[in-house]
C-alpha cells in the first residue's frame, strides 16, 4: 500500500522520533559500516562484483527469454512452474496450491512481501509462520520490514523482548540468545508439522533448472526441505543463464551485506528423490515431495528499454539501504510495503507503477550515497530524482 | 503538517514577488559587494544567492517544523499567495554578517589568485536549483533559460561559482534542461593554494564534513582538503568521508524539516570525537549543521595572504 504526501510524512515523523526503532537502527548502521570495513581492498569480492554486474546486464535485457528457458528446465527436473504475469495471477496460483486449512511456513522473500502473500493465504484459512527471525519478529508485532535483509533493523533487543513476551507469553531472559532461542523451538515445531513450505531465491539458474538461496540462519533450507509440498515464489528478474552464476550471485549478496560468506547455499534443482535401489528414481527420499516454482512478472518485463531497465541488476543486498541517511532515520515509513529507500522507490514504480511511487521520490535526498555502494552500479538516486521530475525531466516509464 | 503543495506555493510566491526562494531583500544579497565591480567583464562572479540564503534557509527550517507540528497549518493549502506571508522568515544577523564576510572574502581569495571577477549585485538571479529540487521541472527550465540570457548579457568568458549547488546547477543541469552556460569553475578550482593562510584564532584542528554534491558529484573533495592544509590547518576526517560522505539533511528541510533536523544530528554526532571546528563548503551543510554546534565554512577560515 502506498501512502500519500501527508501519511508518507506523517509516518516519517513518527519513526523519527521513536527512539528504540532509532536505537536499533543506529546499531544496525554502525554493524554494516563494521562489515563494509571487512570489504575493503578485497579484490576477490571487487572482480566478484564486477562479474556479476556484467551479467546482470545482459540478463536484464532478455528476462523473458531466460524465464522460458528456466522453466523449460525446471520442468526437465520434474518441478512444475508457473510462469505469473501479474500480481493476482501469482497469489492464485500459489493460493491453488497451498488450498486452505493448511499449516504453511515460509522463508524470508521480498517477492512474496510484493505480492502480500502471507496475508492472502491466511485470509484463505491457513495457518502461515514466517520462519526467519526478522520476518517472524515482523509477522507478531504487526511491523512492516524496514531493508531488503535486515528487515527488522528497526526493533532492538528491547522492543523484541516486548514482542516476545505479549506474543509468545516468553518469560525467559531479555539477553538475545535467550530470545533467539525461544523463537527457534517455537518454529521448528511449526517447521516439523508444516504441510506446506514457501521459500523465495536469490537467483534461478535457467540452463540448470535450479534455484539458489542464500541464508546465515538454516530456516529457508528447512522450510524448502522439510514440508512435504515446497513451493519457490520469486521474480523473473533473478533468472540468470547458469548455476554457477546463480551461485556467484547469492555469495555476493552475502558478502556485500554482511562482509563475510554465508553460512549457507541452497541450491534446489527438484523434488527429493533416490535412485539408491536398482537405479530407479523414487519420489520423494528425505525431502520434499513436490516442488512447484512461481516466475512472478508483476511488471518485471515492462521496465526493459526504460531508464528503470539497469534496476532489474539489483540483488537486494540492501547496501544501499543501509548507508542511506534518511531510511536509516525513519525506517519502514519509506516504503511502499515491500520496497523500502530509494532502490525501493525505484522497485515500487515497477511493480506497482509510477503514481504509487511518486509521494516516495519526495523523501529521497538526492544525496547519491546509494550509488557509491551499489555493487551493481546501480544511479539510484539519479533514478529516484528523474522519476519525481517525470517524463518533463526526460523520464518515460 | 504542511502538505507538499503549501511549501510550493510558498517558494512560487517568494519566486514570483522577489525572484528569491526565501525572499531574500536586495540587501540581504549584495550588501557584501561593496566596492566589487559591476559586468560586463571577462570572469564573472556568480553567487547563485545561495550563501546569502543561509540564514534564511536556517530560519526557514525552524519555522517550517514548527508549521508541520501545528495542527491548523492545513490552512496553508488554501492561503496560496499568502503562504509567503504567513511563513515570513527572520533571519538569524550574526550568521549574516558570517556570510557577507564570507563572500567578501571569497572575491579577495579570487583576487589574490590572478582573478578579478565583476559581481552583479542586486540584479543577479537566483540560480533555480530548489525548484529543481522540488521536482518543478518547467518552472526550472524557464528560470535557467532567464539566467543563462543574464549570463549572456554579462559577457563573462568564465562564471566562478562559490558553492556546490549552484555550481552543480550551471554545469550539469542547465545543459540538460534549458542549454549552455560559458565555462563554469568552482572557487575551488581557481584558488592557488600557495596564497591562502589560515585566519587567526581558530586553532590548528578542523574536522572536514563533505557536501555531498562537492564530493560526489563535482569530485572536488581532495582540494578542499589541500587549501585547508596549504592554509595551515590539521585536517582530520570521519570515518564517512570523501565520495562516502553523510548527507547534512539539508536536500530535505523544506519538505521534511523534522527528518533533515535528525540526520543533521546524527552527522554532528558522528563528527563529535574530533578535535576542533566543523568545516564545510556549502552554506546548505552550514544551515542545517550550524544550529546544533561549531561549524564553519571554509570561506570563513581560509584568507588571502596578506
Amino acid at each position: 500500500m502506498c501512502a500519500d504526501f501527508i501519511d508518507l510524512k506523517r509516518n516519517a515523523y513518527r519513526w523519527a522520533s521513536d527512539e528504540r526503532a532509532r536505537t536499533g537502527m543506529e546499531r544496525a548502521f554502525a554493524s554494516f559500516q563494521s562489515s563494509r570495513r571487512l570489504l575493503e581492498g578485497n579484490a576477490y569480492v571487487d572482480d566478484l562484483a564486477r562479474e556479476i554486474r556484467e551479467l546482470r546486464s545482459r540478463s536484464a535485457g532478455k528476462l523473458q527469454e531466460l524465464a522460458s528457458q528456466a522453466k523449460e528446465s525446471l520442468e526437465r527436473n520434474g518441478v512444475h512452474v508457473i510462469l505469473a504475469r501479474t500480481r493476482d495471477d501469482a497469489l492464485e496460483a500459489v493460493g491453488d496450491l497451498v488450498g486452505t486449512g493448511k499449516l504453511v511456513v515460509k522463508s524470508k522473500s521480498i517477492v512474496t512481501e510484493e505480492l502480500g502473500l502471507r496475508e492472502y493465504l491466511e485470509g484463505r484459512g491457513n495457518e502461515v509462520w514466517e520462519t526467519d527471525l526478522g520476518e517472524f519478529l515482523l509477522q507478531l508485532s504487526g511491523k512492516r520490514p524496514a531493508h531488503f535483509v535486515a528487515v527488522s533493523m528497526h526493533l532492538p533487543r528491547e522492543e523484541v523482548l516486548d514482542i516476545l513476551r505479549s506474543k509468545l507469553k516468553y518469560r525467559g531472559p531479555g539477553d538475545i540468545p535467550s530470545m533467539v532461542g525461544a523463537a527457534r523451538d517455537f518454529l521448528r515445531d511449526r517447521i516439523l508439522r508444516a504441510e506446506v513450505g514457501i521459500i523465495g531465491a536469490n537467483a534461478v539458474a535457467a540452463l540448470d533448472g535450479a534455484i539458489v538461496q542464500v541464508e546465515n540462519e538454516g530456516n529457508a533450507r528447512l522450510t524448502g526441505t522439510v514440508p512435504p509440498v515446497n513451493i519457490a515464489v520469486t521474480g523473473i528478474d533473478k533468472v540468470v543463464p547458469t548455476l554457477v552464476d546463480a551461485f556467484k550471485v547469492a555469495l555476493l549478496e552475502a558478502y556485500e551485506v554482511g562482509g563475510n560468506p554465508p553460512t549457507y547455499i541452497n541450491v534446489t534443482s527438484g523434488p527429493s528423490g533416490t535412485r539408491d535401489v536398482e537405479h530407479a528414481l523414487v519420489r520423494p527420499a528425505q525431502g520434499a515431495k513436490e516442488m512447484h516454482v512461481v516466475l512472478v512478472d508483476n511488471g518485471r518485463s515492462s521496465a526493459v528499454g526504460t531508464p528503470l531497465e539497469e534496476v532489474l541488476r539489483c540483488i537486494r543486498c540492501g547496501s544501499c539501504q543501509l548507508a542511506c541517511p534518511v531510511l536509516t532515520t525513519v525506517g519502514p515509513a519509506w516504503s511502499s510495503g515491500a520496497y523500502m529507500g530509494g532502490i525501493g522507490v525505484l522497485w515500487t514504480a515497477i511493480t506497482m507503477g509510477r503514481d504509487a511511487a511518486l509521494p516516495l521520490t519526495y523523501l529521497c535526498a538526492e544525496c547519491g550515497v546509494c550509488q557509491e555502494y551499489c555493487p551493481m552500479g546501480i544511479r539510484v538516486g539519479e533514478l529516484v530524482g528523474e522519476l519525481k521530475r517525470g517524463p518533463g525531466g526526460n523520464f518515460e516509464v | 503538517m504542511l502538505d507538499r503543495r503549501a511549501v510550493v506555493s510558498f517558494i512560487l510566491e517568494n519566486m514570483k514577488r522577489t525572484g528569491d526562494p526565501l525572499a531574500a531583500t536586495r540587501q540581504e544579497l549584495s550588501s557584501w559587494a561593496a566596492g566589487v565591480p559591476q559586468p560586463p567583464s571577462e570572469v564573472l562572479l556568480y553567487t547563485g544567492h545561495l550563501y546569502q540564503l543561509t540564514p534564511r534557509m536556517r530560519a526557514s527550517i525552524t519555522a517550517l517544523q514548527t508549521l508541520d507540528e501545528s495542527p491548523g497549518s492545513g490552512l496553508m493549502l488554501r492561503m496560496g499567495p499568502l503562504a509567503s506571508r504567513a511563513l515570513s522568515l527572520v533571519p538569524d544577523g550574526g550568521l549574516s554578517s558570517r556570510v557577507s564576510a564570507a563572500l567578501a572574502n571569497a572575491h579577495r581569495l579570487l583576487g589574490a589568485s590572478g582573478y578579478s571577477p565583476s559581481y552583479a549585485g542586486p540584479s543577479e538571479p537566483y540560480s533555480g536549483i530548489l525548484l529543481h529540487d522540488l521536482g518543478l521541472v518547467d518552472e526550472f527550465r524557464a528560470h535557467a533559460q532567464r539566467v543563462l540570457e543574464f549570463l549572456e548579457e554579462s559577457r563573462a568568458g568564465l562564471v566562478v561559482t562559490l558553492d556546490p549547488h549552484t555550481t552543480y546547477a550551471l554545469r550539469v543541469l542547465y545543459p540538460r534542461y534549458a542549454g549552455k552556460p560559458p565555462e563554469v569553475r568552482h572557487i575551488l578550482e581557481l584558488v592557488d593554494p600557495s596564497k591562502v593562510s589560515g585566519r587567526d584564532g581558530i586553532g590548528v584542528d578542523v574536522k572536514v564534513h563533505d557536501s555531498c554534491i562537492l564530493s560526489r558529484d563535482l569530485g572536488l573533495h581532495g582540494r578542499l582538503r589541500e587549501v585547508l592544509s596549504a592554509a595551515g590547518y590539521r585536517v582530520h576526517e570521519p570515518e564517512l568521508s570523501g565520495v562516502r560522505t553523510f548527507c547534512c539533511g539539508g536536500p530535505l528541510s523544506s519538505l521534511f524539516p523534522k527528518v533533515a533536523s535528525e540526520i543533521s544530528k546524527r552527522r554532528m554526532g558522528q563528527l563529535s570525537g574530533l578535535p576542533g571546528p566543523v568545516v564545510s563548503a556549502c552554506p546548505v551543510c552550514l544551515a542545517n549543521m550550524g544550529a546544533l554546534g561549531d561549524v564553519r565554512d571554509w570561506l570563513e577560515i581560509v584568507e588571502a595572504k596578506p
